[in-house]
């Protein structure tokens, strides 16, 4: 017992020491580009964020999303969803909840302007003036507001890995556009 | 990543329901007495009148020229007061025009001709022991009042439902007969 007492206390030493250490260097450092490897991996979307650190407690950012998913695409083709997103501008302010440098937790409110295309069935009349059903597809557009929360942190005070997950509804245009946008990511950054 | 929810992601929005009445019709051919004959007919013109649509509907081009439009029925013979399904066999079905697949219900396809534009089906029952019968259409449906028949439709094309209210059908969504 007295063994493990001593290892947890030697290891919070060390965490506190290399904290401490990289403090200096990263806080130097206001500048991140990252990249979404979940959405790239599992949606086919790009996600390209940049973030400036203000201070150790809020940072500003704005994430842009391009998004031509061959499964979403087939599945709004096929009539299984009514629209299809395809970008995304989210500007965000994080607040940095556990007051880490090299690690720490962080909850942020974003606004996101997205828009994509939309299908619904009309009935038109044709030049024998008949009636009939057909797809119209036209395109949307939006805003969302929303929030979320994550854990970020650095490697070799240069590279970071960030988990994110936050949820934001839409706001004016629901009868196209999606109810619900996800914020969820897994991203890899370089910060300078 | 994103995920994005919609409240309407449970619906499938190729579908279009419409309703026109006396689509479908069921006739007892008594021609020959020893052998009657129950027919149903579902001759459906291409334009069809849709009440509360200005003009006539086109379903042939508004499922991308959907070769057949499907609806099922099935057939019950009274038994001592109850009523038991009919095993329709192959050699029971006449079939004039149109497809149809026998079992304890009948799966039919009113096909297009290209020729006058109209869907068709018409197939009788026939080998029909005396006694009351009645037939309804749906097999599982819970409408008392329509003949649901829906295009067969190709890839993204939409799916039109032709709800068909029948005038002939009891309170209980039944066309009943005797065979002597």
């Amino acid at each position: 017992m007295k063994k493990l007492a001593l290892i947890l206390f030697l290891s919070f030493q060390f965490m506190n020491a290399q904290e401490a250490g990289t403090k200096s260097v990263l806080a130097t450092k206001r500048n991140e580009f990252r990249v979404d490897l979940l959405s790239l991996a599992v949606s086919s979307k790009m996600n390209l964020t940049y973030e400036r650190f203000l201070n150790s407690s809020f940072s500003v950012g704005l994430s842009g999303s391009y998004t031509n998913s061959a499964k979403v695409n087939e599945d709004f083709d096929q009539g299984n969803r009514n629209n299809s997103p395809k970008y995304e501008v989210t500007p965000f302010v994080r607040y940095n909840l556990s007051k880490g440098i090299s690690s720490f937790y962080f909850a942020e409110v974003f606004v996101a302007a997205n828009g994509g295309d939309f299908r619904e069935t009309v009935l038109l009349t044709d030049e024998n003036n008949n009636g009939y059903y057909t797809i119209q597809k036209t395109k949307y557009s939006d805003v969302a507001v929303g929030a979320g929360v994550g854990y970020k942190f650095y490697i070799k005070d240069r590279f970071g890995l960030e988990l994110l997950v936050g949820f934001g509804s839409n706001l004016f245009n629901k009868e196209k556009s999606p109810d619900i946008l996800s914020r969820v990511g897994l991203g890899f950054s370089y910060r300078f | 990543m994103a995920a994005d929810c919609s409240n309407k992601d449970s619906e499938f929005y190729n579908d279009v329901f419409v309703s026109s009445p006396n689509l479908v019709n069921v006739e007892v051919d008594s021609e020959v007495p020893s052998n009657p004959i129950v027919y149903v007919n579902a001759t459906i013109n291409r334009f069809i009148n849709v009440p509360g649509q200005a003009h006539p509907l086109d379903i042939y081009k508004s499922t991308g020229g959907a070769a057949k439009y499907n609806f099922t029925y099935e057939l019950e013979r009274a038994n001592n007061g109850n009523w038991s399904v009919v095993d329709i066999t192959d050699s029971m079905l006449t079939i004039q025009k149109g497809q149809a697949v026998s079992g304890a219900f009948v799966y039919a396809s009113s096909v297009y001709n290209t020729g006058n534009q109209f869907y068709e089906y018409r197939v009788g029952i026939q080998s029909l022991a005396p006694g009351n019968y009645r037939l309804s259409f749906g097999y599982n449906s819970t409408s008392t009042t329509d003949v649901e028949l829906r295009s067969e439709s190709l890839g993204s094309n939409l799916y039109l439902n032709l709800n068909s209210p029948y005038s002939a059908l009891d309170a209980g969504g039944y066309y009943t007969f005797t065979i002597n």
